[in-house]
């Protein structure tokens, strides 16, 4: 009997201005406020509220029948807080029915496990206290920056006595074996959870794509792929733009989404359920050993769309060697700072792998190119070390 | 298939990336089956394998080479580009503006041009050809009057307009009106850059669906890629092209004394020769950094400069299309480019600036010294992006306008 369990990651980046060689020194204002306004707006207008509503129409349906979990990234709060209060009052009141669950991850959704494990601990903590503040919520479940994983990741999660956590469902790791069920961290006690991504692709990046064969995709087709799966739990986790901004809204993912639960529920072998249920009712049936850092992200689930080319390890080596002396100056704005340049997005703005395809990354970089986007980055870099020495 | 094809200049004897466009694309044609039949003003030069280094002359094997003999023409002769620049100051002046075109030019310039035609189309009078292919305007005259008269189509190539060469300030009317002539005589018209086929549209209303896109292409193999130094602790940005006011050195030079002023130890060399030429070198003097600027004056080799630059700049006011940005690619030299360009349309690997925005233009020449990560990705990349680029793409879709037409 697979318990569906569905889960949406929001965030939305921090746009760096336009920052020039000539501003180095003179200016450490680094961030497009009106263009993170402006998608900010475009976001909440298109996604959040939109489906915020859909989601509370359907518990208030379904009842305790119907339940899903989120995680936020705090800087994305913060600028929500800021500019449209009304989206964080929207989130809240979803939370507030009890049929949401939320999950834990880095503040600034980060590269901040690479940077060090002492910061990475730093901004799960800040994160948590934001949800408490927010939210009212202590998470259980924890979900790195783009699901990255490995054994020593999941060991300083459980350290920090999380009782289960997010990892992509790597078939080069589990081989024969089925992501639909519970595994055992290797090397700590936490529960991992796998995304079981053919069929959260399904709806992430294929929901609209007329050359699939399965299109359209409707809400009782979809139910029965998911009563036809074996095992005890089916992860679908995805980014919450899916509904409204990946998908617009013309290709019918909200009328989809809001036909989903009623079909689900049509199966005996189907429930909805939370993470923490899903791991506190299943035994884990083995163990999930990743000894290299994965991700979610792309065909190659690894790190190469952050860190592959020389610029964006030459930019993570700057930003990672500053910790030190950027911790030492006590200056909160500047460590403020420091920290909203380790969003992953800086680094995945510098990438060059599908750059010259014209890819559907395009849609969402900011830069004309990777190399744009470095030399921006190398400047307001310039101008941080240059605080220091003040 | 059989191609008479006009132009004004061939390896050796070019000026600038005509020549090398017509090496490449003529050869390529040949290689496919098409025979050509290459016309062009005498250049009062013997072939002489001793002296050609790069081109052999076995390498024009290939093709039929007429040389109209009495002819030493073309558009880029100094005489010419002092006109610009006289225009450009007596703009406000009474007078027509053809007339004076005319006298700066030299009156003969424009009979050399009318005889130039009736030479060339009595030569070609007999010669069998079922298309005729011109490039740029000086061969319009020719290519109209052999249509009329073999009743074949006729393909007109252009490269670049009056408007560019002039840097749109004071443009010569009567070759506005040979350009004019010819784009509206021709059976189809290809142009190498949307930008210049925007051009084609505004300024002489040519019908869109008549002109056709075909990229410039490279030989890139041709090229070294292994990088050269001065053998001085010093990096170097190079500029390479006319200096006239369409390729923007002057711009150029203004990022250049802002590049000086935070990185001392940086050379700026100058490749070409243009009427520009002793106003910058006084600018240079004038900005106190004369000492930093190298004016090389024409080469007949410039692969060796690409190699010895650590970045190379195209600061043109406008670019038709920009060939020089890919040779510096094939070179594995990082590239910026202005935005006022063809080539802008189709790389990705490098990087884009107005050319008038000079601050902009020194941060990323800083940029690219600065940062060896930045320079090496732009490098590597925008080799592995020159494969969308080659003469056989050019003689391939040209053999298409070809076919259409026939």
């Amino acid at each position: 009997m697979p318990a569906i369990c569905l889960y949406f990651h929001v965030h939305q980046p921090l746009r760096l201005r336009h920052y020039s060689l000539f501003d180095i020194g003179r200016n450490n204002n680094y961030f497009d406020d009106s263009a993170n306004k402006f998608y900010l707006e475009r976001a909440s207008r298109k996604c959040y509220l939109s489906t915020n509503k859909v989601l509370l129409d359907l518990i208030k349906k379904h009842g305790e029948k119907f339940k899903f979990c989120f995680s936020i990234t705090g800087v994305f709060l913060d600028q929500l807080e800021e500019h449209f209060p009304e989206t964080v009052e929207s989130f809240q009141e979803l939370v507030d029915t009890g049929n949401v669950e939320l999950f834990d991850e880095t503040y600034y959704h980060s590269l901040a496990y690479l940077v060090s494990e002492k910061e990475f601990v730093k901004q799960v903590n800040m994160h948590s206290k934001k949800f408490k503040k927010v939210f009212g919520v202590k998470p259980k479940i924890f979900r790195n920056t783009e699901a990255m994983y490995s054994n020593e990741i999941a060991k300083t999660v459980s350290d920090m006595h999380f009782k289960g956590i997010v990892s992509e469902g790597l078939s080069h790791i589990l081989g024969w074996r089925s992501p639909n069920f519970v595994y055992n961290a290797k090397g700590s006690k936490i529960k991992v959870l796998l995304r079981n991504y053919k069929l959260a692709d399904d709806i992430a990046f294929r929901f609209s794509s007329r050359e699939w064969k399965e299109w359209p995709l409707t809400a009782d087709k979809y139910a029965f792929w998911l009563s036809s799966n074996r095992g005890h739990c089916v992860n679908l986790f995805m980014d919450y733009e899916t509904f409204g901004e990946h998908q617009w809204e013309s290709t019918g993912i909200f009328n989809f989404l809001n036909h989903l639960p009623k079909e689900v529920l049509k199966y005996d072998n189907l429930e909805f359920a939370t993470a923490s249920e899903i791991i506190s009712d299943f035994p884990a049936v083995g163990e999930f050993d990743v000894p290299y850092i994965s991700s979610w992200a792309d065909v190659d689930r690894d790190l190469s769309a952050w860190l592959e080319n020389e610029m964006q390890k030459e930019a993570f080596t700057k930003i990672k060697d500053l910790e030190e002396s950027v911790l030492a100056s006590r200056n909160s704005k500047l460590i403020q700072d420091w920290r909203k340049m380790q969003i992953s997005d800086h680094f995945y703005y510098m990438c060059t792998k599908w750059f010259s395809d014209g890819d559907v990354h395009k849609y969402f970089n900011p830069y004309d190119s990777p190399y744009e986007s470095f030399l921006n980055y190398s400047n307001v870099l310039a101008d941080l070390n240059n605080r220091l020495k003040d | 298939m059989k191609v008479l094809m006009l132009g004004w200049e061939f390896p050796p004897f070019k000026s600038g990336g005509l020549g090398t466009y017509l090496y490449g694309f003529t050869k390529s044609l040949s290689k496919k089956g098409v025979k050509v039949t290459f016309v062009m003003p005498s250049t009062g030069v013997k072939i002489n394998p001793g002296f050609i280094e790069v081109i052999q002359a076995e390498d024009y094997s290939h093709l039929d080479l007429v040389e109209i003999k009495g002819f030493d023409l073309h558009p880029y002769a100094p005489s010419y580009s002092n006109v610009v620049r006289d225009k450009a100051e007596i703009g406000l002046s009474s007078g027509s503006e053809s007339d004076k075109s005319i006298n700066a030019y030299g009156m003969d310039f424009f009979s050399k041009v009318r005889s130039y035609t009736v030479s060339t189309v009595k030569r070609m009078a007999k010669r069998e050809c079922d298309i005729i292919h011109c490039h740029d305007w000086m061969t319009f005259p020719a290519g109209i009057a052999l249509k009329e008269r073999k009743k074949k189509p006729l393909v007109v190539t252009i490269h670049s307009t009056e408007f560019d060469r002039t840097g749109n300030l004071a443009p010569n009317s009567l070759i506005c009106d040979i350009e004019s002539k010819g784009l509206h005589k021709a059976d189809k018209v290809i142009t190498i850059s949307n930008y210049m086929k925007n051009q084609l549209i505004e300024r002489y209303q040519v019908p869109a669906q008549k002109i056709q896109v075909v990229y410039n292409g490279i030989d890139k193999d041709s090229y070294t890629t292994e990088s050269s130094s001065f053998g001085l602790n010093e990096k170097v940005v190079l500029f390479l092209g006319r200096l006239t006011i369409q390729k923007g050195p002057d711009w150029f030079l203004e990022a250049a004394y802002q590049v000086l002023q935070l990185r001392p130890n940086t050379r700026f060399v100058f490749v070409g020769d243009g009427d520009m030429l002793p106003s910058l070198i006084n600018k240079s003097i004038a900005m106190g950094i004369s000492d930093k600027v190298v004016f090389s004056g024409f080469q007949d080799e410039v692969k060796r400069f690409y190699s010895l630059a650590d970045l190379f700049v195209m600061s043109s006011v406008s670019e038709p299309f920009g060939l020089t940005a890919l040779e510096a690619m094939a070179s594995k030299t990082p590239v910026i480019i202005s935005k006022q360009s063809g080539v802008s349309e189709v790389i990705n690997h490098c990087f884009k600036v107005d050319f008038w925005d000079v601050n902009e233009m020194t941060n990323k020449i800083i940029g690219i010294l600065d940062n060896s990560s930045l320079s090496n990705e732009m490098k590597k990349n925008a080799f592995i992006e020159l494969k969308n680029f080659s003469w056989d793409f050019v003689a391939d879709e040209c053999m298409q306008v070809y076919r259409s037409l026939n």
